[in-house]
């Protein structure tokens, strides 16, 4: 009997397990983008009044982030010159099209057409992180639910 | 033993070795923007001999080195454009980007009046496609050419003049008159360095407008102006000059290169006030400046009381002459 319900927990652990991973995977996607948006809100307001130098803003903006931002900031700053190719597995090829074309258009141009590209691409981010949080609200925890309840279905038939 | 060391001051010797490595040494601004080809040809010329590199879209790099025009080639300079260096406008697009660290927006009004000023007072003079909007110039693209201007720092430059222009209790205002590239605010810099530097405590002010004469970095002047000088870099003159006596009550102003009547309206105000102004101005000779607009009342008015004439004629920084506000000689020539 305790094998059985041994196997039961592990199966459900497991899918628990993955469950969550795929939660927080979509979760940091949101979160992404969300900073993202907060990005360009200060490269706005810092380039608007300050006219601050690139690097100053981005790295002030990198150590309060705990996204994949900061670490996409952090290589952007090691090859500013060359055109940007973020890696990972967390945005599929047009969003990594859409970043990649972020920060390559940084700091090239004049302070008003800087400022109308970068309004542009606040709102596509925007646009970004509405729809991965509408996706995320609408099959987060429901994904969730289902693992657990595929971890005992899995359990059961083990049985 | 002298053939190896150079003899420093009284006490320091700096080994010839350690010597050559630092006259060959490109300034550290250029390193950080100019493409590895340029940089590797620089490496075989000395530093303290370069004062202008001239880089074309498409055409043949050259460079103002030991006083003359020549072409630079990977192995050093040659004086036909045939084997030379030649970049291309997206190099220059990558020299002005890392010029401005990647921020364009933050140094537009600068590149719209033709010129960025870099640490060091390393100087871009830019050439390229206006684009005018609303009667003004917004932007500059598609550079066409870039003119790179590196300032020498000569510490003691001034001391042939400084005599003539003190009469012992004060300066009197004077006016470098000079070609462009002749030393004017190399002499400028080591004038304010040696007024601000006096046991009689003289309040310099340098209205630095193109940030040349102190070049300050990080709100801290990278060249030598003095311990007594205060620098307001940037801006207009006349919003300087006017700024500068309300609020910092300068002895001395310092400033480079006047043009037109604006310039010449706040030196005579500054003078007017009481304030003597070390200027320049580029003039083949004191006798032509009066065919400069906007100079006719501060001539006549005889604002400046000393002028300097240098040239070019041995070298950048020849004294021609020291002349009174008539225009009399003082003195003709360097000193023997």
């Amino acid at each position: 009997m305790i094998t059985k319900l041994t196997i039961v927990c592990l199966c459900m652990t497991a899918s628990t397990m993955v469950g969550l991973w795929n939660t927080k995977r979509k979760k940091s996607k949101v979160l992404y983008f969300d900073s993202c948006v907060k990005l360009t809100e200060k490269l706005i307001a810092d380039i608007s009044f300050r006219h601050e130098n690139l690097f100053a803003i981005l790295n002030e903006y990198a150590q309060t982030d705990k996204t994949e931002l900061s670490r996409q900031i952090a290589k952007f700053g090691a090859a500013p010159y060359d055109r940007f190719e973020p890696d990972g597995k967390l945005l599929k090829a047009e969003e990594k099209r859409l970043v990649s074309d972020f920060f390559t258009s940084l700091g090239s141009s004049d302070a008003e057409t800087q400022l109308y590209e970068l309004e542009n691409y606040n709102k596509r981010f925007y646009e970004r992180y509405s729809e991965e949080n509408e996706k995320f609200k609408r099959t987060g925890n429901v994904g969730l639910k289902l693992s657990v309840l595929l971890g005992l279905a899995i359990g059961i038939l083990i049985l | 033993m002298r053939d190896r060391f150079l003899y420093c001051g009284k006490f320091k010797v700096i080994p010839k070795k350690v010597l050559e490595y630092i006259i060959r040494m490109v300034p550290y601004v250029l390193e950080k923007i100019l493409p590895v080809s340029v940089l590797s040809a620089l490496r075989n010329l000395r530093s303290d001999k370069l004062c202008e590199l001239r880089l074309r879209s498409g055409g043949a790099v050259s460079v103002s080195y030991c006083g003359r025009y020549s072409y630079l080639t990977s192995g050093g300079i040659a004086d036909k454009p045939e084997g030379a260096l030649k970049l291309t406008e997206d190099d220059l697009k990558q020299i002005m980007l890392r010029a401005c660290d990647k921020s364009l927006y933050a140094v537009n009004d600068r590149i719209c009046k033709g010129y960025l000023t870099l640490d060091g007072g390393v100087r871009i003079g830019v050439a390229g496609e206006t684009v005018f909007e609303g009667g003004a110039i917004k932007t500059v693209k598609n550079f066409t050419a870039l003119n790179i201007r590196i300032p020498h720092e000569v510490i003691g430059c001034a001391n042939k003049v400084e005599p003539y222009l003190f009469n012992g209790t004060r300066y009197k205002s004077t006016l470098i008159v000079s070609p462009p590239g002749a030393g004017k605010t190399t002499m400028l810099r080591d004038l304010a360095r040696i007024a601000a530097s006096r046991v009689e405590h003289n309040n310099v002010l340098i209205a630095d407008e193109r940030e040349e004469i102190a070049a300050v970095s990080n709100g801290k002047p990278s060249l030598n102006v003095g311990f007594n000088s205060d620098v307001i870099s940037g801006c207009t003159k006349e919003y300087a000059f006017m700024h500068g006596i309300r609020a910092l009550k300068p002895d001395i102003i310092v400033t480079d290169e006047l043009c037109g009547k604006d310039d010449a309206d706040a030196v005579e105000n500054a003078v007017a006030s009481g304030v003597c102004v070390f200027a320049s101005v580029h003039a083949d000779c004191c006798a032509r400046l009066a065919e400069k607009r906007g100079f006719e009342r501060l001539l006549k008015n005889k604002s400046f009381e000393r002028f300097v004439e240098l040239s070019e004629r041995s070298g950048a920084g020849t004294l021609e002459g020291i002349f009174n506000q008539d225009f009399s000689p003082i003195r003709r020539g360097e000193p023997q």
